[in-house]
């Protein structure tokens, strides 16, 4: 009777340093894609070639540069000449067109304002982009005419343009719709818990993570605060530090606002918490357009969750727990 | 049953207050520790650089010795504790303007040229949004 | 008979002592916030005890009981995995080093803390569901063992002193 105490007992401690291990490993996957860096770290075995496949295959789509991407071939179609899109593009697409009309934030995301983003010198491949000068206020004037989705018109699986300068980009949600991809095929294949990070863009499976939040200026942490991203949530980022250029004292950056010119809310940097990643991305553009006091209401009216970073070095909590890393900052929790 | 029981009991009312086998006990223990230390803190924060070019390791580097080296065409300087990228044939050059880099789990990306310059150490967080 | 009465009575008394030691160690703040109910241990005296002076059925019917009724009347009815977790892992290991007849007591309650420990760590890991609450493990297995180590030594200085040799008699 004992003897059998005593094995039951090996038994069950044994096992459970077992499972103590096993809980540990994890698999990581990692390379360039959509031009940035991703990692994906996964409780089971990854095919590294699949998921670069997925991401390839999502660049080939919506691209401004890859010639032969849906993207390029609208930005460059005859006026009114209807070009055949794949349903991904068709799709994201219309979730782009969807989100610029939101209503009280028409535009602040907005799918059309390539042009513009191409005359303040952020479109690839960023030649020099440190040594760029703004443009003049007549071409801003000119160009923000023709940035306006009213230019295109979406059928199904077609696309057709309206202005011949006109031309889309759906860099701000592109990334969040890939991770979200990366994560169904995760979850399709398996994948118990894990952790997708896309050039700053993250999905967390099966588990809580732990994220910090980028410095937006010089720190001496690398992140200044943190918070947990629930399972099955991903979250994006908006700041003016990662493309931009300081001509004359003056902070330039790529994320056009709806006058034309870069955004210049109250906030230098905006991270959105929800349960898609493309939503995230998107949103995370408009809240930094529209500023804090409107962002909040736009976080809230979507059920997601907010980390604002004010050009004060204040951090604001839009329902979720935050941690300061940075005691350069102050947390402030929205009401 | 019970003289089982009277065994232990009689054995335990003997016994000296440390006995020889604690030692191994001891050394068990104290390797436990270590093992879950060097784990959780492996290796010490922010000591090192690695450099990746096309996913491989290349290079690794203390950060308390000064030097400067290149990767392709790439320049790379570690100097005072921060390491930077002070060249690039990269077009965008967002490499070379990245703020240098010295806290554990901090990167500089340059994506034309594919290579990852990291400092090694855990972080608390397990990624950043950027 | 007398040997059944007297065997309950003496439980029923250490279990309750248990309990009150528990009740005075949840008293003292938590050390970390998110490994909650790791406490000092110190209630591993009785469960040792009890251990070397009955056996493991015995020990593990005070453990039950004292896990229960602390988490309960002390209102916070979450404790119990935590406590059920570190507290079987401790016992189980307590209790394979007491029959071996190898080892003092001080060197097998340093284990059992230590092991208490792993077990909370472990449950707090499954429900924040990170692996990031394993940070606190060097700490709280340090100070796990040298209390361990402390409650040990109570728990000799009990059995050599307090308690008669006849006592099972």
């Amino acid at each position: 009777m004992k003897r059998v105490f005593i094995i039951l007992s090996v038994i069950i401690l044994l096992a459970n340093v077992f499972a103590l291990t096993s809980c540990s490993r994890s698999y990581t996957a990692e390379g360039f894609a959509l031009g940035t860096f991703y990692t994906v770290k996964s409780s089971k075995r990854l095919d590294p070639k699949a998921i670069q496949d997925i991401l390839d295959s999502v660049e080939n789509k919506f691209s401004v540069s890859v010639t032969t991407s849906d993207i390029f071939r609208i930005n460059n179609s005859v006026t009114g000449e209807w070009i055949e899109v794949s349903e991904d593009t068709g799709f994201l697409l219309n979730a782009a067109f969807d989100f610029a009309l939101t209503d009280n934030a028409v535009n602040a995301f907005n799918p059309a304002v390539f042009p513009l983003v191409a005359l303040w010198g952020f479109a690839p491949p960023y030649l020099e982009l440190m040594e760029k000068t703004p443009p003049r206020e007549e071409d801003i004037t000119a160009v923000l005419a023709y940035c306006d989705i009213s230019n295109f018109i979406i059928e199904g699986n077609s696309v057709k343009r309206l202005n011949e300068n006109a031309a889309l980009d759906l860099g701000g949600i592109a990334k969040g719709y890939a991770a979200d991809k990366i994560a169904d095929y995760l979850i399709e294949s398996g994948a118990k818990r894990a952790l997708i990070n896309l050039g700053g863009t993250l999905i967390s499976i099966g588990k809580n993570s732990v994220i910090g939040i980028a410095p937006p200026r010089d720190s001496n942490y690398s992140y200044i605060a943190s918070f947990t991203l629930s399972e099955g949530f991903a979250c994006a980022t908006s700041g003016d530090y990662e493309r931009y250029y300081i001509n004359d004292g003056v902070r330039y950056h790529h994320i056009i606002g709806k006058d034309g010119y870069p955004a210049d809310s109250d906030i230098i940097s905006a991270t959105i918490i929800c349960d898609s990643g493309k939503n995230a991305d998107a949103m995370s553009t408009m809240v930094f357009v529209e500023g804090s006091a409107k962002g909040i209401e736009l976080i809230r009216a979507n059920a997601a969750k907010g980390i604002l970073v004010t050009r004060d070095n204040i951090i604001i909590a839009v329902d979720i727990e935050v941690k300061i890393k940075d005691s350069g900052y102050t947390l402030t929790i929205a009401e | 049953m019970n003289t089982d029981n009277m065994k232990t009991f009689d054995y335990y009312k003997k016994s000296k207050l440390l006995e020889r086998w604690d030692i191994i006990v001891a050394v068990i223990l104290v390797l436990a520790l270590a093992a879950v230390l060097l784990i959780t803190f492996l290796p010490a924060e922010g000591s090192e650089v690695e450099i990746y070019k096309n996913g491989q390791l290349i290079a690794v580097y203390p950060l308390n010795e000064n030097r400067a080296f290149n990767v392709g065409a790439m320049r790379i300087e570690i100097f005072d504790g921060k390491v930077s990228v002070v060249e690039s044939d990269c077009p965008d050059q967002l490499c070379v303007h990245a703020h240098s880099i010295f806290t554990a789990g901090s990167v500089i990306i340059c994506v034309p040229n594919k290579v990852v310059v990291k400092i090694t150490g855990k972080t608390e967080v397990e990624g950043i949004t950027q | 008979m007398k040997k059944n009465t007297k065997k309950i009575a003496v439980l029923g008394i250490l279990t309750a002592l248990a309990l009150i030691i528990g009740f005075v160690e949840n008293m003292l703040p938590p050390v970390f916030a998110m490994v909650p109910y790791a406490r000092l241990g110190l209630s591993n005296i009785i469960i040792l005890l009890v251990l070397v002076i009955y056996d493991i059925q015995e020990g593990l019917i005070v453990l039950a009981i004292k896990i229960v009724l602390l988490a309960v009347l002390s209102g916070n009815p979450s404790m119990i995995i935590y406590s059920f977790a570190g507290g079987m892992l401790s016992i189980l290991t307590m209790w394979l080093l007491t029959f071996m007849h190898k080892n003092s007591l001080a060197a097998i309650s340093a284990v059992g803390g230590a092991m208490h420990n792993i077990g909370q760590v472990a449950v707090a890991a499954l429900v924040t569901k990170t692996a990031a609450v394993f940070i606190f493990l060097p700490h709280l297995m340090l100070f796990g063992s040298l209390a361990g180590i402390l409650t040990g030594v109570v728990c000799h200085i009990v059995v050599k002193r307090v308690i008669k040799p006849d006592f099972l008699k």
